[in-house]
C-alpha cells in the first residue's frame, strides 16, 4: 500500500492538480478508482492487450490532450472530461479489435469513436460492469470488512455455490449470507458513486 | 531528511535504531535544525506508544547529527509501516486496537505541549505484538506560551486570489483544511490526519470532504462514522479533543455475523426470539383459546350441579327399571 505510487499517472494527476486546484488527494483517489476498472475492461475484452499497457496509453494520451489545449472548461469539469475521454479510449480499442478481427484497416491513433448504436451499448454496458466489478472487488480487497464476510460473498456470489452450502461451510445462518451479500453491495455502490459522469 | 540504520551497542548487545542526516539539498541547514530539534522532543517523551530516545549526538569526524532510539521491528524481523500493510488482509480489530493505542498516544504529546503535525500511515510502526507507536517526530512543534520554537519550512500558498509564503508541513492528503489555508496547526490538526488515516485504513480511500464516502463506514462492526465524522470536521473547533475518551466512545455495533447466530450461539437464537412481537402475539392467542376452553368446560361442569328440574323427576320415574311402589289398600 502506497500512499501516492509513483505511476504514469503522476504526470496527469499533476496537471489535473493545476488545472482544477484540487489537491492530489483527490486525483489519487480518482486514478485510485478507474486504473483497476479500466484494467478490468481490458481484461474481459480481449486478453491480446496487456491492461498495464492499456492504462499506460490512456494516460499518455490524456496528457497530450489536455496539454494541446483540448479541455475547454466552460464545458464541463475535468473530472467528467477525463471520464469521457477514458470511455472514448476504451470504445476506440474495442472498434479497432473489431476491425482488425474482419481484416479492415484502423488508424492507431484514431480515437473518434464511431461504431453502431448496438455496439455502443455494448461497450457501455461492459463499461459499467466493469466499474462495478472493480468497485466490488475494491471493497472485498481495500476495506476492512472481516475476512469471514468476505470468504462468505466470494463463495456465494462469486463461486455461485448454493445457500444451504455456504451456510453448512461457514456455519451461519443463510439470513447472514444474505446481509453480507447486501453490505458488500450497499458499499460498491457508494464507491461506483465516485465515478464521474460522461458526457 | 534521515536514513535510518540498525545498530547493536557494543558493550550490552543491544539492537537500536540510529537514525543519521543525511540531507544534501538546499534546505540542509533548516532540516539540520529540524532533525536535532526531532531528536530532543523524542528524548523527553514516555509513552508506551511512543519512539523512545536514547542518545542524540553529532559524529565527530564527519560533523553528522545523529540519534540512537527504540529498534521496533514485526514478527518478521524486520521494521514495518502501516504503510505496509495489505488492506485487504486487514480485521477490523486490529484497527480497533491501532486507533486506541494512537488515541492515548497524541493524546500525551498534546498534554505535553507537542503537535505531531504528520500522522500519516509512513509514520506509525507496526510491533510484533501487532500493536503499533509513533514515530518520525521530524515536523512536530512545540506550541503553548513560551515554548514555541518553530522551525519554518516555507511554501507558497494561494487563498483567496492573494499569494502569500507562509509555513506548511506535514503530508498533503493528510493535511487539515486549515493547515492547508496557511494556518497554524494545532492538535485539532493532528486530529483530523488520524482521521485521514482511519478513513483511508477502513475504506481504502483517500477522505475527501463533500462525497458521501463517510456511509461507507457504516458497513463496519464499530460506530466509526460517529467518531471519524467528527475527527474530519472541516472547523478545528468541532475535532474531539482530548482524544484520551475516544477509544471508549468507539462502541461496537450490530454485524452480519451477529445478526443470526451460529450453531454456538443457539442460547442467543432464543434470546432474540422472545423478543419477537409476532411471538409475543401468538403466545397471547394461546393463552386466550386455553381461557376460552378452561370457561367452557367449568361451565358444562356446573350445569351438573344445579337441583333437579320437574322434567328430571319425570324422566327418572317413568323408567321401567325404577322402583314402582305399591298401591296402597290392594
Amino acid at each position: 500500500m502506497s500512499a501516492f505510487p509513483e505511476t504514469s499517472m503522476t504526470l496527469l494527476k499533476k496537471i489535473a492538480v493545476q488545472v482544477t486546484g484540487e489537491r492530489e488527494a483527490a486525483w489519487v483517489r480518482f486514478f485510485g478508482l478507474y486504473e483497476p476498472a479500466i484494467k478490468r475492461f481490458v481484461a474481459w475484452h480481449d486478453s491480446s492487450h496487456d491492461p498495464d499497457d492499456v492504462v499506460q496509453d490512456i494516460f499518455l494520451k490524456l496528457v497530450n490532450v489536455v496539454q494541446s489545449g483540448g479541455y475547454d472548461s466552460s464545458k464541463g469539469s475535468f473530472r467528467a472530461f477525463l471520464a469521457t475521454m477514458i470511455r472514448r479510449h476504451l470504445v476506440s480499442l474495442y472498434r479497432k479489435d473489431q476491425a482488425r478481427g474482419a481484416g479492415l484497416h484502423v488508424d492507431i491513433d484514431d480515437v473518434e469513436p464511431s461504431v453502431s448504436a448496438d455496439v455502443a451499448e455494448q461497450i457501455d454496458l461492459k463499461w459499467r460492469m466493469a466499474r462495478h466489478q472493480s468497485a466490488i472487488e475494491h471493497v472485498l480487497t481495500k476495506t476492512a470488512i472481516s475476512a469471514q464476510s468476505r470468504d462468505i460473498y466470494r463463495a456465494y456470489v462469486e463461486e455461485e455455490r448454493s445457500l444451504d452450502e455456504v451456510a453448512a461451510q461457514f456455519g451461519v445462518a443463510k439470513a447472514v449470507i444474505y446481509k453480507i451479500k447486501s453490505r458488500v453491495e450497499q458499499m460498491a455502490a457508494i464507491i461506483e458513486e465516485e465515478f464521474a459522469d460522461e458526457k | 531528511m534521515g536514513s535510518v540504520y540498525e545498530v547493536e551497542h557494543e558493550q550490552l548487545g543491544v539492537r537500536y535504531a540510529l537514525k543519521a542526516f543525511t540531507a544534501q539539498d538546499d534546505y540542509a541547514d533548516i532540516l539540520k535544525k529540524k532533525f536535532l530539534a526531532e531528536g530532543k522532543v523524542l528524548a523527553r517523551l514516555r509513552d508506551p506508544h511512543l519512539i523512545r530516545v536514547f542518545d542524540l549526538a553529532i559524529d565527530e569526524a564527519t560533523g553528522v547529527p545523529y540519534f540512537v532510539m527504540d529498534i521496533i521491528t514485526y514478527s518478521d524481523g524486520v521494521p514495518h509501516t502501516l504503510d505496509d500493510v495489505e488492506l485487504g488482509d486487514l480485521e477490523e480489530e486490529y484497527v480497533v486496537d491501532w486507533f486506541e493505542d494512537l488515541c492515548k498516544a497524541l493524546d500525551y504529546i498534546h498534554a505535553q505541549g507537542i503537535v505531531h503535525r504528520d500522522i500519516k500511515l509512513g509514520n506509525v510502526l507496526l510491533r510484533e505484538d501487532r500493536h503499533v507507536m509513533l514515530s518520525d517526530f521530524g515536523v512536530s512543534r512545540i506550541f503553548g506560551a513560551g515554548l514555541s520554537r518553530e522551525i519554518n519550512v516555507t511554501r507558497t500558498i494561494v487563498s483567496d486570489g492573494k499569494t502569500e509564503t507562509k509555513l506548511v508541513m506535514g503530508t498533503e492528503g493528510y493535511m487539515a483544511p486549515e493547515v492547508l489555508r496557511g494556518q497554524d496547526a494545532t492538535p485539532a490538526a493532528d486530529v483530523y490526519s488520524l482521521g485521514v488515516m482511519f478513513f483511508h485504513l477502513l475504506t481504502g480511500l483517500w477522505y475527501e470532504p463533500g462525497t458521501r464516502a463517510l456511509a461507507l463506514l457504516d458497513s463496519f462492526k464499530y460506530r466509526w462514522r460517529d467518531i471519524l465524522s467528527r475527527m474530519l470536521s472541516v472547523d478545528p473547533q468541532d475535532r474531539p479533543l482530548p482524544l484520551s475518551d475516544l477509544p471508549r466512545q468507539l462502541q461496537p455495533i450490530e454485524s452480519p455475523e451477529d445478526l443470526v447466530p451460529t450453531k454456538l450461539k443457539r442460547s442467543a437464537l432464543w434470546g432474540g426470539f422472545w423478543k419477537r412481537w409476532y411471538f409475543i402475539l401468538a403466545a397471547a392467542v394461546v393463552v386466550l383459546v386455553l381461557v376460552i376452553a378452561t370457561m367452557a368446560l367449568l361451565r358444562s361442569n356446573s350445569k351438573e350441579l344445579l337441583p333437579p328440574s320437574q322434567d328430571d323427576f319425570n324422566e327418572l320415574f317413568s323408567s321401567s327399571d325404577v322402583f314402582q311402589p305399591e298401591e296402597v289398600g290392594k
